[in-house]
């Protein structure tokens, strides 16, 4: 009777939780996780906020010490003035052409290269690949001379062309060895089976190993986008009219055009070359992360 | 639907040689199993079968059309594949409708025949899935759905069970068989597994080292094997052989029993076996020994159905006995089946 009392009694309370090691880890990571977190959006965040914030600002307001956080008077003034006093927007569209044109380049010719590495045997095939990364290892300011002369020999000097090629050849070895890592963790077996279901070879790679392969390929456009994007040395050497202009060329040298800095103009113009990347990156952000969530769940 | 017919094909990789000289005939609407242990080019076979691979010589015949050098998309064939291939990113119901697809099929005929199919294996339920979300069961007939919806020539299945656990493999294994039964379609199935071979298959391949060794009923090469290969590898636990010079005699552990079983004036072969160990089965009991007697001491299994009164002594030499017409005598050089009494069937179809 008595045991049956305090099992009863001994029911309605808890027992108590052991702690051990792992909890004081758990907490431990969710602190330095927070801390992680906190340092990221100082560094990284807040120049950018501060940016925004600042290109918004009136030109004499820039200089005022103690510096204003929030602008005392709003104004699109330098937004005004870099459109109107400077080639921004052919800059603009000269970025996106190339940074689009290579994108695309590299997806193109890297997808169906990773796609030949990965699936194909044949002779001198290892070598090249071998061959391609060490090609990545050469630095820009390397090549970007003999690639000059041979720009220049095929009369591609000041074209956006050239900068879409040698963007391209840049970012292309990469693009090979990052995507034949993607083609290789996808089954041949999946291949196989959509060409006894009625595909040709190109069809089943379309059909199948694409969407599959789909977060490598989109790391890989979001690279060499970004790299084309912000690309600057060749810009500098390939182009000399103000016609081909890229972004990060024009801007340059339209910092040092006067000898005052109008940063107002050029805070306006950072934001506005921040924004596509910012956009892709949201665009693309999802199929990266769905992608990858995809990938680590086994769906044979 | 259609006939398949393989004229002496062989596969010759770099550095060895998958399949060497095979032909056989799969008729219309057969269920045809190619069994061998791992690395005996069956798979191989299948792959040629199918376009994934070329034969190195000979020629693949399906219905009426030389098919050695089509390409997969051209030849009307489905297949299973081991790990069921399904396309992670598709539904079940774009997965099963992925053939029609290609081919561009009006929708209404798509969906009408994805339902068909889905219903056919019951996954009528399941079509908004993605193939991540089934069992190891339903991915199974999810992969045959696929491979049913436009009405196949031939139906190529590597080893499909293989992924799945003992009681879902009996369970499919059966319902398998009845599909194949209500489907009809002919059908060439590959396992290194003997049970499904002889639960499946109208007719057996036993392949070895990239040879055929056998093609026949499962009756007829569990009953009869064609040599010392097919005898063990054949039924489990393994044929019995004993070496007796140039012959080789070979008998069932089932047809090995103790002397007093066997009415009196029945023809039997006297054996004298000394039993080391028993292992009980539930319904069988296996006794581990030597033959011995007039015959050289060699390792054999007999099993005794639990049914049978019998209480070995361990250590002592027995009166066994197997029945003269279960016998089976081999070439001992060769391996080679001696027995000159093939039955009528096994000859029919031989040159079928």
């Amino acid at each position: 009777m008595t045991s049956a009392t305090l099992s009863v009694a001994s029911a309605a309370e808890r027992p108590r939780r052991n702690y051990e090691m792992a909890d004081v880890h758990h907490l431990a990571s969710r602190m330095m996780l927070y801390l992680l977190v906190f340092t990221a959006v100082s560094v990284v965040g807040f120049p950018l906020f501060w940016m925004v914030l600042c290109s918004f600002k009136p030109g004499g307001e820039l200089y005022a010490t103690p510096p204003t956080f929030l602008p005392q008077e709003w104004t699109l003034q330098n937004y005004r003035d870099l459109f109107v006093q400077t080639n921004f927007p052919t800059y603009f569209a000269n970025s996106l052409i190339v940074a689009g044109g290579a994108t695309l380049l590299s997806l193109v010719i890297g997808g169906l290269g990773a796609y030949s590495l990965s699936r194909f045997k044949f002779f001198g095939i290892a070598a090249f690949s071998n061959a391609a990364l060490v090609c990545y290892m050469l630095p820009e300011v390397l090549i970007v001379l003999p690639l000059y002369i041979y720009v220049v020999k095929l009369g591609l000097a000041d074209t956006l062309i050239a900068l879409i090629i040698a963007n391209t050849a840049f970012t292309l070895p990469l693009a090979l060895w990052f995507m034949r890592s993607y083609f290789n963790a996808i089954p041949v077996s999946l291949e196989e089976s959509a060409m006894i279901d009625g595909c040709t070879r190109l069809q089943a790679m379309y059909r199948v190993t694409i969407p599959l392969a789909l977060p490598g390929i989109v790391s890989v456009g979001v690279f060499a986008f970004n790299h084309a994007w912000n690309e600057f040395l060749f810009a500098l050497v390939f182009t000399s009219s103000e016609r081909n202009k890229t972004l990060p060329l024009g801007l340059a040298t339209w910092i040092g055009q006067d000898n005052i800095y109008s940063w107002g103009m050029l805070l306006a113009g950072a934001v506005l070359v921040t924004i596509p990347v910012v956009l892709f990156y949201l665009l693309v952000q999802r199929k990266l992360v769905v992608g990858l969530s995809e990938g680590g769940a086994k769906g044979e | 639907m259609a006939r398949l017919e393989i004229r002496q094909v062989s596969k010759i990789f770099a550095d060895h040689t998958a399949v060497s000289d095979v032909s056989l005939t799969v008729n219309d609407g057969e269920f045809l199993v190619l069994l061998g242990p791992s690395g005996c080019g069956k798979s191989t076979l299948l792959r040629m079968i199918a376009g994934l691979d070329l034969p190195t010589y000979g020629d693949i015949v399906i219905g009426d059309r030389v098919a050695t050098r089509l390409q997969p998309k051209d030849r009307n064939i489905a297949m299973v594949f081991q790990n069921y291939a399904l396309y992670p990113h598709l539904t079940v119901y774009e997965n099963i409708a992925f053939p029609l697809r290609v081919r561009g099929a009006d929708s209404r005929l798509v969906d009408e025949k994805v339902q068909w199919a889905a219903g056919l294996v019951g996954l009528s339920k399941l079509l908004k899935r993605k193939p991540r979300q089934m069992s190891g069961g339903e991915r199974q007939r999810t992969a045959l759905a696929r491979s049913l919806v436009r009405d196949p020539d031939v139906f190529l299945l590597d080893e499909p069970l293989s992924n799945l656990d003992a009681k879902l493999r009996h369970s499919a294994r059966e319902e398998l068989r009845q599909f194949q039964d209500r489907v009809g379609v002919t059908s060439v199935y590959v396992t290194h597994d003997q049970v499904e071979a002889m639960g499946l298959g109208d007719r057996i391949v036993v392949m070895q080292a990239g040879t055929v060794r056998q093609i026949g009923t499962p009756e007829e090469i569990y009953q009869h094997p064609a040599d010392t290969f097919v005898a063990t590898f054949m039924g489990s636990p393994p044929m019995n052989l004993v070496s007796q010079g140039d012959v080789t005699l070979g008998f069932r552990p089932e047809s090995f029993l103790p002397e007093g079983n066997y009415p009196a004036g029945s023809d039997i072969t006297r054996i004298s076996f000394r039993v080391h160990r028993v292992e009980y089965l539930g319904g069988d009991r296996l006794l581990y020994g030597h033959v011995s007697g007039n015959l050289p001491e060699t390792p054999a299994i007999a099993r005794i159905p639990s049914s049978v009164a019998y209480s070995p002594v361990l250590g002592s030499e027995t009166a066994f006995a197997v029945a003269s017409g279960d016998l089976r005598r081999f070439e001992t050089a060769s391996g080679k089946a001696l027995s000159t009494a093939v039955p009528a069937s096994e000859r029919r179809l031989a040159h079928a």
